[in-house]
């Protein structure tokens, strides 16, 4: 697959398979295109201008999504994202929940609270919070904030579970509790994750992509990646030779 | 450069360098001088609001004692008596005159409509006939007045008789009238002439006949026509015996007056003065209850039984308002009998009567009264009809503008809402005179709209036309500061937003209208304050009639004219002596506003001040 | 479909809404927009008639270069109607004779407008001239001297309530403070004086200006004085911080600084935004209504009576006469253009013959509001481009 912004090519010749119920990361020097290819998988892409995949496709659940009968809205229920920075709605706790079933027409209120508990609890987040749902999310601490998100990602049980460097804002032991959420998670969905961080990567990932200016230089079984790349590039990067 | 360098470079710089001990005024160094002069001109923001208040209270600070002086003779000379009596009888007596003279004329049309019909039909066809005539009858007219020779009126004359017979033919007749009247009638039509003088044959003969008819009718509705007079003649005793009454009061005030204008004067002995109406107090009271008996024998006067159903209605209502009227007699007997006429008015008094009074009345021979609720009902009613038409407006044009319009939309839609703010308000002002108001009007008077409360209207220039202007002056305001708000919602909520699968507009209505309401309200409170201080546009455009306008037609009470708080200052100002109680007044209300644009810009603030606390 | 499509769209009826509320947004700043454009080309188009003539060159600038006077109307037996002025309607009438029809006179439809012009135009000079150094100064120190306290606090919220303070309240507040209060020096002073300061050779008596342009001046000052301060304030908080730590590392003190780094700098955006000053304070009614504006004047501000000098009178007594004019102008009331428009519009009836003095009147006016707003806009873009720092 190629993709370019406007006339700029980001991402060249990228082959990437995504196993089922997974994590996978990817790692990269900054500005390879980790995040661009994150943003491709649920079409978040299409919000720049001028921005256009050029080449190839990208299949989920064996569908081009790029093909004229997919209703962006459904795509983006079924592949969930979560941003670098957390950013909850300026509303109450339930209510940012609450959100991605509402946009979607859910209007049945036992629904939606079970659905907010769930997704909650999912998150790690019911047992801290339940008492105060309705208190507003930005009061929250950044490390909440971000589970906080991830809860409202899950809520419309998504397949798919995109996370753009979701800790590069936290501190250690936040941290360590979104690690820790995103190995549970990895039992009920797929999730790709982009990281700087390449222990983070050892930690919570099974696979491990390796990008390079755009290009996709290796993607194996992360021990296999890490204790044993193939590539010399994989290699000098992961030795710290150059960033 | 060169000349530069060939001077001889010889003064050593360092003494040129050190600062000699500069200028100093009482020991105020330079610097802290200019630092000084500078925060003094600082201030002047603080002084120049601090001096509105100062002069608007230097005029205005008068009034209350003034308006309470006013009201303590007005009292105490009698006159409060005499309106206390009166003014309620007059407003019933007005109500139920009115409902059973509609009621009389509904039943006289029964028997007599279908001749009107006839005689009225007849008029317009002559009206119509001399239209189509006009410019034959125009130029024959002018042959007449230059006192041309005879001969010479042959020509026109006969012209004019040609397009008359012409228009008598083709005229269309509608069916009142039998085809042997119709034919009748086309030929007494073509005899229209000037030299004509007589009333058309066929005319004399309805109008003899519709007035046969109404004596008739009259006659068969004499129940009806009795209870009519008998309800007009009831308080005509009480009037009687308040006319001496009236007399005395006024001459009285004039004599306290007099004595306030100049000390030579001998002192009013208000006790004294008002012996008289004291004394006539008990026959006012006695003609008050022979009223209220007159009242009740017009009730039982009332006819069982009409002709037509409009009758019937008007009728049981007036039976309903009778009693009530009843009751509100032996109210005012109760007031009458609790009036004091030696208890001084306070000034708390005077105070609510200014803030809650409903009459604003001025150079008037009897009392005048200066109550602000007439004028805060305009002013605030046409602000809610510019506010209910400006939110929904510039709220959609700022959303549509930060986020669907395009770059080459915003290009535009920007600039143009922005230069309305440089339309001045006598220009708009003027458009409500000249344009606006005969556009409402004529609409109002379409028939599929006539549905809609109020229409169609009579008056050009009222609430909703000063209204509609208002709401363009507020719009560019509400505007931009609804889309600075919109626009400087983070980009990451609508990313996440759209990341859950929601749509643009769901995004928009759903996270960034809600981050964004803050900055949105305080755009409406200033474009509030906008409307609420605007002077020209409803000085040229309300209207200016100074009640409280009628609510009983529900919305259509913003067809209504109407006096603001903006306006009467504006328009009454530059006639009033200086110094008197009217000019005391008209600063009263200037204090008013001030409060008002005060309070409204505090609100607005204080929502402002939400959106910049920062969210973390 | 759905088997091979898990991502297919589920309602059609959802996209509709979507369009429609979009379509629905849309029309709403149209709206605004073409309400806007209608009522510009309405009074253009009723408007420039004034300012045209049937012959070459089509333009006819009598209506900017005449004094407004009372307009007639005369109507001959054939119908036709002739508009003129007082002097030629008798002319008229009397080779008319007796084929006169009728003849209907409107006060202050007739003329021009060069009176309201004049006397706009002085207005703002005042105003501008007294509000740009207040606001000015008042920014300087907002921008480069204040420190943050209680005092800066009640500067800014005394700024933002003055600009909320309605146009009528500060026509008030000139006639109580500069017709009937501010202070004159005067040999003789008038009853009314609040009060009388002797200074020996005169009095300083606080018995006010009258209505008059200064007195009017004044008052706009006040009205547009938030404006100014606001926008100089931001031109000076454009100019880097750089430019200043610069001057000062030199040694220069702060009014050094500020008068050679930051003011010059600063100086065409606060021109800029005066303009915007001009276009308001030449827009306001309410407040000079009560404190400069007439509604007739038959002479310009500058044509004032005087004795007539006598024949052997010196050059001095030339030159005293010809300062007092020109101080005149600033002591006598004067017609303006809004005001004009006011008495146009409520004063006299609307018919034929008045519309095209109230229609050329307000057309003159909003294009000369519009175009200095329009001048400060574009100067404030081209302004943006020019100085990038």
């Amino acid at each position: 697959m190629d993709f370019c912004y406007g006339s700029k090519a980001a991402l060249q010749g990228i082959h990437l398979d995504v196993e089922y119920h997974r994590v996978t990361a990817l790692i990269g020097p900054s500005g390879c295109g980790k995040s661009t290819l994150l943003r491709c998988i649920n079409r978040m892409n299409d919000r720049v201008a001028g921005a256009r995949v050029s080449k190839g496709e990208i299949l989920v659940k064996g569908k081009n999504i790029h093909d004229a009968d997919v209703d962006l809205t459904q795509l983006r229920k079924q592949v969930g994202m979560v941003f670098q920075k957390s950013n909850p709605f300026p509303k109450t706790i339930y209510e940012n929940v609450a959100y991605g079933l509402r946009v979607h027409g859910v209007k049945d209120k036992t629904a939606i609270d079970e659905a907010v508990e769930r997704s909650l609890t999912q998150a790690a987040l019911w047992d801290e919070l339940k008492d105060r749902l309705h208190a507003h999310a930005l009061g929250l601490s950044g490390g909440q904030q971000q589970r906080l998100c991830i809860a409202r990602a899950i809520a419309t049980m998504p397949d798919v579970l995109l996370m753009d460097e979701p800790c590069s804002a936290l501190d250690p032991i936040a941290t360590l509790k979104i690690e820790e959420l995103i190995t549970q998670l990895a039992r009920d969905y797929t999730v790709v994750i982009v990281t700087h961080n390449m222990q983070q990567a050892v930690r919570v990932s099974d696979f491990t992509a390796f990008l390079h200016l755009g290009k996709l230089v290796e993607f194996a079984p992360t021990e296999e990646l890490f204790t044993n790349p193939r590539e010399k590039l994989t290699d000098s990067y992961l030795r710290g030779t150059f960033s | 450069m060169s000349p530069v360098s060939q001077q001889p470079a010889s003064r050593p710089l360092g003494p040129l360098l050190l600062r000699k001990k500069g200028f100093s005024l009482f020991g105020i160094t330079r610097a802290s001088l200019v630092r000084r002069f500078f925060s003094a001109m600082a201030s002047v923001a603080i002084i120049v609001l601090v001096l509105i208040m100062v002069f608007l209270l230097r005029d205005g600070a008068g009034f209350l004692s003034t308006y309470r002086a006013s009201l303590d003779v007005y009292r105490k000379s009698g006159m409060e008596l005499c309106d206390l009596l009166e003014q309620p009888v007059r407003e019933m007596q007005d109500k139920s005159t009115s409902l059973l003279r509609r009621a009389l004329a509904h039943e006289l049309a029964t028997l007599t409509g279908e001749a009107k019909q006839r005689r009225d039909a007849v008029v317009v066809l002559i009206g119509k006939v001399q239209a189509m005539s006009a410019p034959e009858r125009a130029a024959l007219e002018v042959v007449l007045t230059a006192s041309a020779p005879p001969e010479t009126l042959a020509d026109p004359r006969d012209q004019l008789r040609q397009a008359t017979s012409r228009a008598a033919m083709s005229i269309p007749i509608p069916s009142v009238l039998s085809s042997r009247e119709v034919e009748q009638f086309r030929r007494e039509l073509a005899t229209l002439t000037p030299e004509n003088t007589e009333l058309l044959p066929m005319l004399t003969a309805l109008e003899a006949e519709f007035a046969r008819q109404d004596t008739a009718a009259r006659a068969q509705f004499a129940p009806l026509s009795a209870a009519v007079a008998a309800c007009e003649q009831a308080p005509a005793a009480l009037y009687e015996t308040l006319v001496p009454l009236h007399k005395h009061a006024r001459n009285t005030k004039e004599l306290a007056q007099k004595r306030l204008s100049s000390r030579d004067q001998p002192e009013v002995h208000f006790p004294d003065q008002l012996k008289p109406i004291l004394d006539a107090r008990e026959t006012l009271l006695t003609r008050l209850d022979d009223y209220g008996s007159r009242l009740k024998q017009a009730q039982a006067a009332l006819p069982a039984e009409t002709r037509s159903e409009e009758a019937a209605e008007l009728l049981a209502q007036v039976r309903e308002l009778l009693p009530e009227q009843a009751v509100q007699t032996a109210g005012i007997r109760e007031k009458v009998l609790e009036w004091d006429g030696m208890h001084t008015v306070s000034m708390f008094h005077a105070a609510l009567g200014f803030c809650f009074g409903p009459h604003w009345i001025t150079n008037s021979p009897w009392q005048d009264f200066y109550g602000v609720v007439p004028l805060l009902t305009g002013s605030v009613l046409i602000s809610v009809i510019a506010l209910l038409i400006a939110t929904p407006l510039s709220i959609a044009a700022a959303v549509y503008t930060s986020q669907f319009a395009s770059d080459r939309e915003k290009e535009y839609i920007k600039p143009v809402i922005e230069f309305i703010q440089a339309i001045p308000s006598i220009v708009l002002g003027f458009i409500g005179i000249a344009l606006l108001g005969d556009l409402i009007k004529s609409v109002s008077h379409w028939p599929l709209l006539a549905w809609l409360p109020g229409f169609p209207i009579e008056e050009r220039l009222n609430m909703f036309n000063a209204g509609c202007l208002l709401a363009l002056m507020a719009v560019p305001t509400m505007f931009s500061l609804a889309e600075d708000a919109l626009n400087s919602v983070p980009q990451s909520y609508a990313a996440a937003s759209e990341a859950l699968g929601a749509t643009k507009l769901q995004t928009v209505f759903r996270v960034i209208v809600p981050a964004a309401l803050s900055g949105i309200l305080a755009g409406i409170l200033l474009g509030l304050g906008r409307v609420i201080g605007e002077t020209m546009v409803v000085l040229l455009v309300a209207g200016n009639r100074i009640a409280i306008p009628d609510f009983g037609d529900g919305l259509g009470v913003v067809f209504q004219p109407a006096h603001t708080l903006t306006g009467i200052i504006a328009q009454e100002l530059g006639e009033v002596s200086r110094g008197s109680g009217h000019w005391q007044a008209l600063f009263m209300v200037g204090i008013l506003l001030f409060i008002i644009s005060l309070v409204v810009n505090w609100c607005a603030r204080a929502f402002a001040r939400r959106l910049e606390t920062p969210k973390s | 479909m759905s088997a091979s499509n898990p991502f297919s769209g589920d309602n059609d009826s959802a996209r509709r809404r979507e369009t429609a509320m979009r379509w629905l947004l849309r029309l709403g700043s149209y709206f605004v927009v073409f309400v806007t454009v209608a009522i510009f080309a309405h009074i253009s188009h009723k408007g420039l008639p004034a300012l045209l003539k049937p012959e070459f060159p089509y333009i006819d600038t009598s209506f900017l270069t005449e004094l407004p006077g009372t307009l007639h109307v005369i109507e001959d037996k054939q119908g036709r109607v002739t508009q003129t002025s007082p002097q030629e309607a008798e002319t008229i009438k009397k080779q008319l004779g007796n084929e006169l029809r009728s003849e209907k006179t409107i006060s202050y439809a007739g003329g021009g407008i060069l009176g309201p012009i004049v006397g706009t135009a002085l207005l703002v000079l005042v105003s501008v001239t007294v509000a740009l150094f207040l606001g000015v100064c008042c920014a300087i120190y907002l921008s480069e001297y204040a420190k943050k306290g209680k005092f800066i606090e009640m500067v800014r919220l005394a700024i933002l309530n003055l600009a909320g303070v309605p146009s009528v309240v500060f026509g008030l507040f000139g006639l109580g403070a500069f017709v009937l209060t501010a202070p004159v020096l005067t040999d003789l002073p008038a009853d009314r004086a609040v009060f009388v300061i002797p200074l020996g050779f005169t009095n300083l008596s606080f018995q006010g200006w009258d209505t008059c342009v200064l007195s009017g001046g004044f008052t706009l000052a006040f009205v547009i004085l938030p404006v100014i301060i606001t926008a100089s304030e931001q031109c000076l908080q454009a100019v880097p911080q750089g430019f200043r730590e610069t001057s000062m590392a030199l040694g220069a003190t702060r009014w050094q600084t500020i008068w050679r780094s930051v003011l010059p700098f600063a100086t065409p955006g606060i021109l800029t935004s005066t303009i915007l000053g001009i276009a308001r304070a030449a827009g306001e009614t309410a407040p000079i209504m009560f404190t400069a504006a007439l509604a007739f004047k038959d002479k310009l501000p500058w044509q004032k009576d005087l004795p007539p000098l006598p024949a052997d009178a010196g050059m001095f007594a030339h030159w005293e006469q010809s300062v007092q004019r020109c101080l005149g102008v600033f002591t006598e009331s004067v017609q303006a253009l809004p005001y004009h428009i006011y008495t146009l519009a409520a004063k006299i009836p609307q018919n034929e013959y008045s519309e095209q003095a109230q229609y050329g009147s307000v057309f003159v006016f909003l294009i000369l509001v519009a175009s200095l707003a329009a001048t400060s806009i574009w100067l404030r873009i081209h302004l943006r481009k020019k100085y990038k720092w």
